[in-house]
């Protein structure tokens, strides 16, 4: 349970910690996008030494990365395989068979997990030294053009706001509910998959049955505090930009178009 | 004594949550604990004070980052394999029911320990007669959804189904957080009447309610930042430890304090009164010693 890094936080003081969230999160997308475009390996580079800059300042242990990276290896190897083996090409390594692995197929296996990577870990710095209130914050902020046609910003912020608290909140429960039934003698490791699955049911019960009870109680308490979302809401922490936010986003853009341009020109 | 083995016993036990990370805590420090068959010991301490992570590392479910639990003189972490029939002589009853109880009737909620062990349908049926008689949830809720319960039944029917296992030590973590002067006085009844019957069992009571201790166990430990501030009988503990225990922030029970007090104003009522009965009936002495009624 406690594998799970992806989307999770750690707290710290560091400058990128303080930075502000919607320029994490543009700086973010504008790195995810950049890497579509990235087509070379000194491209890619570029981009590892941009992320491992990034994680260099904010102090967050290389540990906590590599672990997030460990949880996708399934979707890694398997986006590789498929890479190697269906990529048409002309200058055959190896065949059995109807199997062909080409020269392009592997290098675009190679380019493909290597993008992955950088995608992940790139996303990973955001979350890592970002609370989730402050990124939905910045969700709900980046969202609100769309307001126009109508779409709920606040109340899609709202909601993930709430289903990430749930995460933390779940998984503690899980770990719990698991306890109290290994106390009991149930068994979660040994058996096939059926008795596996099955060994699930005690856990799952409580789980739901406590899930409900806890956003029952919750709706009850937002309502008994007059909760009605979007207009007019202040927030507890406003998002302000400083001086350092501005000069970081100039930072962060500028890097973005550096790698862009070694991945593309070079 | 020294030469016999204890029923439990833990050897420089220190656990750290979050080991290496900046946010890592201690919440076991060096704790040196020795527990006898047919011992009943309260366990007292503020949330955090690390008495829940001890109870999980005495069935293995937490693995000490140091030092030892031993059980019978054997090291519980040192074989896998075992780990079942550790959890099977040590049972644990965590603080919620709500954490462990699942299935479509209370019969047979209790009977998945049990069955668990791989104990015959038979015998199953035995022990959760038995241990829901001990509870005191009588025939009438053994068809009934666990979810119906009201919450002091709830954490009875808990209680039941570890009881079902037949473990040689019960841990109960909390029993009566939570529950009304009604519920909380059913359950610590039964488990005065578990320590009472035949079998004596062994059990650890968990609680940051000292009127709970009074009223149950014989000895305490108290705990404070991950150690083990103070062991020894309870009544004793209350005595003398009174100025310790404030200053760790625990109160005494306040009858035990009354009568502290009182002997402090050279009062005669003896050490170890704890709770309202035995107090009543020293004042009720002394007055009629002195001749006033």
């Amino acid at each position: 349970m406690k594998r799970i890094t992806i989307g999770q936080f750690y707290p710290g003081d560091s400058v990128i910690h303080k930075l502000d969230a919607r320029v994490k999160l543009l700086g973010t997308l504008l790195f995810i996008t950049a890497l579509f475009f990235v087509g070379n390996f000194s491209g890619y580079i570029a981009g590892a030494v941009f992320i491992v800059a990034l994680v260099q300042m904010s102090r967050v242990p290389f540990k906590l990365l590599i672990k997030g990276l460990r949880s996708v290896i399934f979707i890694l190897l398997f986006a590789a395989f498929l890479n190697i083996f269906l990529t048409p090409g002309e200058d055959v390594v190896f065949s059995f068979s109807f199997i062909r692995v080409t020269r392009e197929g592997l290098s675009m296996a190679g380019r493909m997990a290597t993008r992955l990577v950088l995608l992940i870990t790139g996303s990973s710095v955001l979350t890592l030294t970002t609370s989730p209130i402050r990124l939905t914050d910045a969700i709900e902020y980046l969202l609100m053009p769309l307001k126009i046609f109508k779409v709920p910003a606040h109340e899609i912020a709202m909601m993930m706001t709430i289903a990430m608290s749930s995460i933390a909140m779940l998984m503690d429960e899980t770990e719990k509910i698991m306890k109290a039934q290994a106390a009991r003698g149930a068994d979660f490791e040994t058996g096939g998959l059926i008795k596996k699955a099955k060994s699930l049911i005690p856990v799952m019960v409580p789980l739901f049955y406590s899930a409900f009870r806890r956003a029952d109680e919750m709706a009850a308490a937002m309502e008994s505090r007059c909760y009605r979302g979007g207009e007019n809401r202040t927030r507890l922490k406003p998002m302000k930009m400083t001086g350092n936010d501005y000069i970081a986003a100039v930072i962060l853009a500028g890097s973005v178009i550096l790698i862009l341009m070694v991945g593309i020109l070079i | 004594m020294t030469n016999i083995t204890p029923f439990i016993e833990t050897r420089a036990l220190t656990h750290i949550y979050n080991e290496g990370a900046s946010f890592e805590k201690t919440a076991l420090d060096n704790i040196n604990l020795k527990i006898e068959y047919g011992e009943c010991v309260g366990i007292i301490g503020h949330t955090g004070s690390g008495k829940s992570t001890l109870i999980q590392h005495l069935n293995a479910l937490l693995k000490p980052t140091s030092g030892q639990v031993l059980v019978d003189g054997l090291d519980i972490n040192a074989d896998k394999k075992a780990l079942k029939k550790i959890r099977e002589r040590i049972g644990l009853v965590f603080q919620y029911p709500e954490h462990q109880l699942f299935d479509l009737t209370v019969y047979k909620d209790v009977s998945f320990g049990p069955l668990n062990m791989g104990i015959s349908k038979e015998e199953t049926d035995v022990r959760v007669r038995e241990s829901l008689r001990q509870v005191g949830l009588s025939e009438e809720f053994y068809e009934k959804s666990p979810f119906e319960l009201s919450g002091g039944q709830k954490r009875r029917a808990a209680i039941a189904g570890v009881l079902a296992m037949r473990p040689e030590l019960l841990i109960l973590d909390e029993p009566t957080a939570g529950l009304d002067r009604r519920g909380r006085d059913e359950i610590l009844n039964h488990i005065k009447a578990l320590r009472d019957e035949k079998n004596r069992q062994t059990i650890i009571l968990v609680t940051h309610s000292m009127e709970d201790i009074a009223r149950v166990t014989s000895r305490l430990m108290v705990m404070s930042h991950g150690k083990i501030v103070c062991d020894g009988v309870s009544a004793e503990v209350f005595d003398r430890k009174a100025e310790l225990l404030e200053s760790i922030g625990l109160a005494v029970p306040q009858i035990a304090e009354l009568a502290r007090r009182l002997r402090e104003k050279g009062v005669g009522i003896p050490e170890g009164v704890m709770t309202s009965g035995p107090a009543a009936e020293a004042l009720f002495k002394l007055a009629n010693e002195k001749g006033l009624i």
